[in-house]
């Protein structure tokens, strides 16, 4: 069992494509079967030290975090729509359960799906997530890893 | 788990019939497998939802839809309509009758215009709150627009259900004007100066010539709406945004005789909110901090609540908008009369309008007064914890103090019961209170979720026989609100059906909707 902090660094590590568990050292470009993996954005909520602990872990990655202010609607309406229009990303969030409720709609309006959703048992009413178009390699990985780690 | 199908349809007909509708807007516009149709179940089914839709259908035009209106016509299949179907409190995108093929017109999605000038847009039925603001911010156009708690739904859709907002601009039904509609025949028709082919004034005068139809497109099932003018409100030159607490439980009935008349003479413009404690404190925090018992939070932990997030029992938000002259002067007169209910603690914030983009109210209820749409009212949803749903009693009541303070002892008291916390408010029009009241549960919990459905029933009723009733209402109630309506044994009722046989003799368009269902089904659905 490892403890939080060091989950929130495997998953940075992971979201910046240097490793897939189990798997060899891969090139970030190399994950999903020598596909291009796309950017990733992790969405948090400044109000909750565990969001906040997990954006600035994958932060450190270079992945990009945003935060929702309360207001995920109007997150996806001016940030994340905007990006996904763009470049197709990937988004990841730890955030309270009504968020990815409203986002799973929203993405769903946008040819998008809830790949993972993983309650957290430590951390209140949080819940991980991720959504792609698309299940990918590392997201599976990653997916593994949360159910492992954070369902009770 | 067998195919849903129309009534009377088999599987190959059906899918003749589907062969048909992809022959009109292209088969991946034709939804049929069950996991994509899981968009049309009711995300917050009080109890187990259950899977209604045939199918869904989504045009991209106007033309589209009547040929598909045709199609249904002819084949007598039903369908149940829906704009973006994001009205989760009351159904979401699910029919109310089994078999239905839903039709959505999310694909209609285009803002057609915007005048800056005379202040209106005419919108299709895909295009949300956020999307025309949006549009706006884009053009650099100065209006406002009015959008609703959640802002995700359709400018038409929550038009047509009487939805309201919180600038002067609030009535969105009161602000319509002009509509096209495709009947049951496919036919197109328009309304107000609509009607005339040449008229620039479809969104400036709404009677046009002769007997007007606006209001039997809405809330109904007459018609399919393809097109809606909506008036917008000039950008004002300042607002204020106020927020007065009150100490006492007992004193929702002084705020309200205070705000009546400062409604009906003008000095607070918009609808006004007057939010419960636990309304307010759901924003902020969940209910496992106050209380982890079971059944309703007692009034000790409500009151420990109140004291320790320091906010009122009620809190009354408003604002006054225009030149900076008049709103000091608006609030002046407005602090005036507020201050004489005994603790009354008020407080207020300007803005300049010029700087709305980069000086933005940062709660979520005062965004909607400042015409900025948002989604931060589901922060309610993690009250309870677990998968948050909730569905809501929504009552009219009399400006008036005592019967504000009669609904809310009737509810507060049936909700106890139940298990269910009173969270809910007022919001004020001039003459009348939208009583909104939430019963929040979690959707995993099958027992809590059939709780807040019987409690829904229970409170329907005991209104009726108070002579209170729902402006708008869940699908699972729309027949059980339309019974409360029952002057000379329900005339208004065989009014309504008599139009539906003329305008809709097959009975394709929404059956049940609001309790209006077609002649072959009459009296075999209750």
């Amino acid at each position: 069992m490892i403890d939080r902090r060091q989950f929130f660094n495997a998953v940075a590590v992971i979201l910046a494509g240097v490793l897939v568990p189990g798997k060899r050292l891969m090139r970030y470009d190399a994950i999903g079967n020598g596909a291009t993996t796309p950017p990733t954005m992790v969405v948090y909520d400044e109000r909750i030290p565990a969001s906040c602990a997990f954006a600035r872990s994958v932060s450190r990655a270079g992945i990009r975090a945003i935060e929702s202010r309360g207001d995920v609607g109007e997150l996806w309406h001016n940030a994340m729509r905007p990006a996904l229009q763009r470049v197709p990303h990937r988004l990841i969030g730890l955030t309270l359960a009504s968020d990815i409720f409203l986002l799973k709609l929203l993405a769903a309006d946008a040819g998008m799906k809830v790949w993972h959703e993983v309650p957290s048992a430590s951390s209140g009413n949080l819940v991980f997530w991720g959504i792609a178009d698309k299940v990918d390699e590392a997201g599976e990985s990653l997916a593994a890893l949360c159910s492992d780690l954070l369902v009770a | 788990m067998s195919r849903i199908l129309p009534p009377g349809f088999s599987e190959r007909e059906f899918e003749a019939a589907l062969q048909r509708f992809s022959a009109v807007i292209g088969k991946p516009h034709v939804i049929t497998t069950a996991a994509d149709l899981e968009s049309y179940l009711d995300p917050f089914a009080p109890g187990n939802a259950a899977a209604y839709a045939a199918a869904a259908v989504r045009p991209a035009s106007t033309e589209q839809v009547q040929a598909i209106v045709r199609i249904a016509q002819e084949l007598r299949i039903p369908l149940w309509t829906v704009s973006t179907g994001k009205n989760l409190a009351y159904g979401g995108a699910a029919p109310r009758l089994k078999g239905c093929v839903v039709l959505d017109l999310k694909r209609m999605n285009h803002v057609i215009e915007v005048n800056e000038e005379l202040g209106y847009a005419l919108v299709e039925p895909g295009v949300s709150y956020f999307d025309l603001y949006a549009y706006i911010r884009q053009q650099g156009y100065k209006l406002w627009i009015d959008p609703p708690a959640p802002g995700w739904g359709s400018v038409v859709g929550n038009t047509l259900e009487r939805g309201f907002g919180y600038t002067p601009y609030g009535d969105h039904s009161a602000m319509q004007c002009g509509m096209e509609v495709v009947l049951a025949n496919g036919e197109l028709v328009r309304t107000g100066m609509g009607a005339m082919a040449g008229s620039s004034m479809w969104q400036l005068y709404k009677p046009g010539y002769g007997a007007s139809y606006d209001g039997m497109f809405m809330q109904s099932n007459f018609g399919i709406v393809t097109k809606l003018g909506i008036w917008l409100m000039p950008q004002p030159e300042s607002f204020l945004l106020c927020h007065a607490r009150f100490r006492q439980e007992a004193d929702l009935e002084m705020i309200v005789d205070t705000l009546r008349p400062l409604r009906l003479d003008g000095t607070i413009q918009n609808n006004a909110v007057i939010e419960g404690a636990v309304r307010w404190a759901a924003g902020i925090s969940n209910r496992e901090r106050w209380y982890e018992g079971d059944g309703a939070m007692p009034q000790v932990a409500i009151e420990r609540m109140i004291r320790q997030l320091d906010i009122g029992w009620w809190t009354l938000r408003f604002a006054l908008y225009g030149r900076k002259e008049v709103v000091d002067l608006n609030y002046r007169i407005a602090r005036k009369a507020l201050e004489k209910i005994p603790g009354a603690d008020i407080s207020v914030k300007r803005y300049a309008s010029d700087t709305v983009p980069a000086v933005e109210p940062s709660a979520a209820g005062d965004k909607g007064q400042a015409g900025i749409p948002g989604l931060a009212v589901f922060q309610m949803l993690n009250w309870r914890g677990g998968n948050g749903a909730h569905i809501d009693f929504s009552p009219v009541c009399p400006a008036t103090g005592r019967d504000a303070m009669k609904q809310y002892r009737m509810v507060k008291t049936r909700a106890g019961e139940y298990g269910f916390d009173y969270y809910g408010g007022f919001t004020a029009g001039l003459r009348h209170l939208y009583h909104i009241f939430a019963a929040i549960f979690d959707r995993g919990d099958v027992h809590q979720a059939e709780q807040a459905g019987e409690l829904l029933r229970v409170l329907v009723e005991d209104a009726g026989k108070q002579g209170y009733a729902e402006y708008r209402s869940h699908l699972e109630y729309m027949d059980l609100v339309a019974a409360q309506y029952d002057f000379n044994d329900h005339a208004l009722m065989r009014l309504s059906e008599r139009i539906k046989d003329a305008l809709d003799p097959a009975g394709i368009l929404s059956p049940g909707k609001q309790g209006v269902w077609p002649a072959s089904l009459r009296g075999k659905k209750t």
